[in-house]
């Protein structure tokens, strides 16, 4: 049996309890202040509603205001928020959970099982993940006021990480909220170091500095570890031009800028008075397949459009500069554990040759290919070029459409609407989430359908043992490229910055700015 | 004339209610929904499905059309899927920076647009003639957005001297709003100050060649009077019209201005509704806008009867 406890910690908390102390925000060292930090952000979240999105414009305000059971610190391993101490059986089927004592709701009254189990059941319903994932879950059972047990029919590895990741997130709401639907919820009440305040639509969304919060421990880490809330409130301001989220930025209007534009690096660097960051990496790149439609259900074609892209001229056109992308054939990114490279001849083939052969054996006859890739993202529709222009060379027919993203996602869910479509995989903690796209019994758009793929991805969210995860992940990539499930294109890398005078900030790929001052 | 605005008023129902038709069918023909919009990049079917259902897009379009003039007829344009609030109640939230920057940039444009058609009339082929011609040339076809990024380079971050984007209300700021409008203003203003001028131009040029101004002058009366007097008024009536034609276009052009300078105004209100396909809203500001467009029109027929007292409406 596992076990993580944090004696320490739990003693102190129920001495300060017991003794009807108010918890103090741990980081005494951490003066407050009353400013006000304002970034700059690219878009009005589609809601604030963490459990049924995955937007990243819904994560970086609600990162503030909602917190979840477990998280993942920057070396991607899970770490504790709201819960204490958890553990989990032999057997792997049961998990036991106990929860922080003294956490309070932005309401005031105090967060205990009750509102978690309702939580989880109200996540089980909005986050498409969950309700996959979680099927395995058979019982969520209360066992006492702060503690809470899962019952599964079999194992799955998977479990914590599906707690702990960032998209769809499982954040503990009132369990007053428990019947609201997805995307619907106009409370914003969590028990965030951050309370809701204001949202202008197209303008700002505010929060401030919630009094009565109890933080988690440990060194800040990704969003593991102590929070503490320093500026008074923070403006997440909307400024849909990314030229002018650089010039604010430049100007002094806003203190911080995530997603400035690629090709203002230069410029801004000389700026002595600001910190810039790539964001390495941001997501993958993929060129995304309908199976079911021909010619593109022939493996043999596949196999053609993916032996005929030249990777770095494509990512070059997507990224515009060579700081901001490389070529790497993992599904797991450099900087995790999981990073793997099955598969590796595959990738980067420029062989035009073998393509055209490919195409020959498979009897493609010049049938039209629709590409999809939307302006609404510039780094998949400045890769949509290149890839015509490669698989022109190769022979292929290819109509290149360029719908807004709304258009796209409406075209995407029709079997006879497209062929290939330009998309990318943000960051993935744990790969458990491909499951989702490329499991047969998933029934997401792309409509793979391979008994090799799904073998693998059962094994690898079954076990609960890195070693056959991580083999079982292996094959899984290995079957994504011998089998051109999907193609990578290559990594893509973003970039933020800030004002010098902003300090701690986290580099990492979820902006969080507890812990941030402004001198 | 009361016979002839009761007329006018006639067909400002008749336009408002062919445009509501149009305004329907067009947000219904593109493709994509508020709720692929909403669930973003990896939505799934089934939860696009729900949502679409929960809003009523489900049903069949002419229901939806119905049921949608028989709520508008009553003043009731819906509630956006995105904001939660009655359509009518955020597009008046949103008026008041997009009115004010129209006023503005009309003001500039006006500013700048007649006295420079005026000076290049009067002194037709000199240096300043066609030195004011050659800049409306190039502010004509310059587009507001790389004007709107480089005045925000020049003033915002070189100088320092005006917030580089955003808005404050009236209530909030007072006089300290006019500092958000200035630079969208004059992005905005420029352009057609060109087109304003251009028309002063050739419409004083054809007036100060009549003998009328002959005459005046004759009488010696002031070269001033002569142009503003005489000759101006009488060439009025061509530029009200292309005055006319600016605020619809400003309508237009304060979308892009709007955006570039995160404006909360009406124009950013569209284009965001547009990528959220927020069908309600998209239908209640194309109802304005050409309410708003059939309104100037009609206040311009009646400023012609001020200008020139020949013009009779029967």
């Amino acid at each position: 049996m596992r076990r993580y406890t944090r004696v320490v910690f739990a003693l102190l908390l129920g001495f300060l309890v017991a003794a009807g102390v108010n918890a103090p925000t741990p980081a005494a060292s951490a003066p407050m202040s009353d400013k006000v930090l304002r970034v700059a952000i690219p878009g009005s979240p589609p809601s604030l509603d963490w459990q049924a999105n995955s937007s990243f414009l819904t994560i970086v305000p609600a990162a503030h205001i909602w917190e979840q059971l477990l998280t993942f610190n920057d070396k991607a391993e899970i770490k504790p928020v709201l819960v204490d101490t958890y553990d989990v059986s032999a057997d792997g089927l049961t998990y036991n959970f106990n929860l922080r004592k003294g956490v309070k709701f932005h309401n005031g009254r105090e967060m205990t099982a009750d509102d978690v189990i309702a939580s989880i059941a109200r996540w089980r319903k909005v986050a498409p993940p969950a309700r996959a994932q979680w099927q395995v879950v058979t019982a969520v059972e209360k066992t006492g006021t702060h503690s809470f047990r899962l019952k599964l029919s079999k194992p799955f590895g998977a479990l914590l990480a599906t707690l702990a990741t960032h998209s769809y997130g499982m954040v503990v709401l009132p369990a007053e909220q428990s019947e609201v639907g997805a995307n619907q919820l106009k409370d914003y009440i969590g028990t965030g170091p951050y309370k809701f305040v204001d949202w202008r639509t197209d303008q700002y969304i505010q929060v401030e500095r919630f009094e009565g919060y109890t933080s988690p421990t440990g060194t800040p880490s990704g969003l593991a570890g102590r929070r503490d809330a320093i500026v008074k409130q923070i403006q997440f301001r909307i400024i849909p031009e990314a030229a002018v989220r650089s010039a604010a930025l430049s100007a002094g209007d806003v203190d911080v800028s995530l997603n400035l534009v690629n090709d203002d690096y230069a410029r801004l660097l000389r700026g002595s008075n600001l910190t810039l960051w790539v964001v390495k990496p941001d997501q993958w790149i993929v060129l995304a397949i309908n199976h079911t439609r021909a010619p593109m259900s022939n493996l043999k074609v596949r196999q053609a459009l993916q032996a005929s892209l030249d990777m770095n001229q494509i990512m070059f056109a997507s990224a515009g500069s060579q700081a901001f992308y490389r070529l790497d054939p993992s599904m797991m990114y450099k900087e995790t554990v999981w990073h793997s490279m099955a598969g590796k001849d595959l990738y980067n083939q420029r062989n035009t040759a073998r393509a055209k052969q490919l195409l020959a054996e498979a009897g493609y006859r010049g049938e039209p290919i629709v590409l999809m890739a939307s302006p609404s993202f510039q780094q998949f529709y400045n890769a949509g070029v290149p890839v015509k222009a490669d698989m022109e060379e190769a022979g292929f027919n290819v109509d290149l459409q360029t719908p807004d993203w709304p258009t796209l996602i409406q075209r995407r869910a029709r079997q006879d609407q497209w062929h290939l479509l330009i998309t990318s995989w943000g960051i993935i903690p744990d790969p458990s989430v491909f499951a989702q796209n490329y499991h047969s019994q998933s029934g997401a758009w792309g409509w793979v359908n391979s008994p090799e793929m799904d073998r693998y991805l059962d094994a690898m969210n079954t076990s609960a043992v890195f070693k056959e995860r991580y083999a079982a992940f292996q094959n899984v990539q290995r079957v994504f490229n011998e089998q051109v499930i999907g193609i990578k294109l290559g990594d893509y890398f973003s970039l933020r910055g800030w004002r010098s005078n902003v300090k701690g900030v986290q580099k990492y790929f979820v902006p969080i700015y507890w812990g941030v001052s402004i001198e | 004339m009361s016979q002839y605005l009761a007329r006018r008023l006639a067909a400002l129902v008749i336009v408002v209610g062919v445009v509501s038709i149009i305004a329907f069918v067009v947000t219904r023909l593109v493709p994509g929904d508020p709720a692929g919009a909403m669930l973003g990049l990896d939505a799934r079917q089934e939860d696009i499905d729900t949502l679409r259902k929960q809003w009523g897009f489900d049903r069949p379009l002419p229901e939806q059309f119905v049921r949608w003039i028989g709520r508008a007829l009553r003043g009731d344009l819906g509630e956006s899927v995105f904001i939660h609030k009655p359509v009518t109640r955020v597009v008046n939230e949103r008026l008041e920076p997009t009115l004010l920057l129209m006023l503005m940039a009309e003001l500039v444009a006006l500013a700048v647009g007649i006295p420079s058609g005026v000076i290049s009339a009067v002194r037709r082929g000199s240096w300043a003639d066609q030195g004011f011609m050659f800049l409306t040339l190039f502010a004509v076809s310059v587009p507001e957005f790389w004007l709107a990024l480089n005045l925000i380079l020049f003033f915002a971050v070189g100088l320092h001297w005006l917030p580089s984007n955003g808005y404050l209300q009236i209530a909030e700021g007072g006089v300290r709003t006019l500092r958000y409008l200035l630079m969208p203003a004059v992005s905005l203003g420029l352009i057609h100050s060109a087109l304003i001028a251009r028309m002063t131009r050739s419409a004083m040029l054809e007036v100060l060649g009549q003998d009328y101004v002959r005459t005046a002058r004759a009488k010696g009366t002031t070269p001033r009077s002569v142009i503003y007097r005489h000759a101006l008024k009488n060439a009025m009536i061509p530029i009200l019209t292309v005055i006319g034609l600016s605020v619809a276009a400003l309508l237009g052009g304060a979308t892009v201005v709007e955006t570039v300078f995160a404006i909360p105004g009406v124009g950013l209100l569209v284009v965001n509704s547009v990528s959220r396909r927020d069908y309600p809203v998209i239908q209640g500001v194309l109802l304005l806008a050409a309410t708003m467009n059939v309104v100037v029109n009609l206040v311009l027929d009646v400023m012609y009867l001020m200008v020139d007292p020949r013009i009779k409406y029967a």
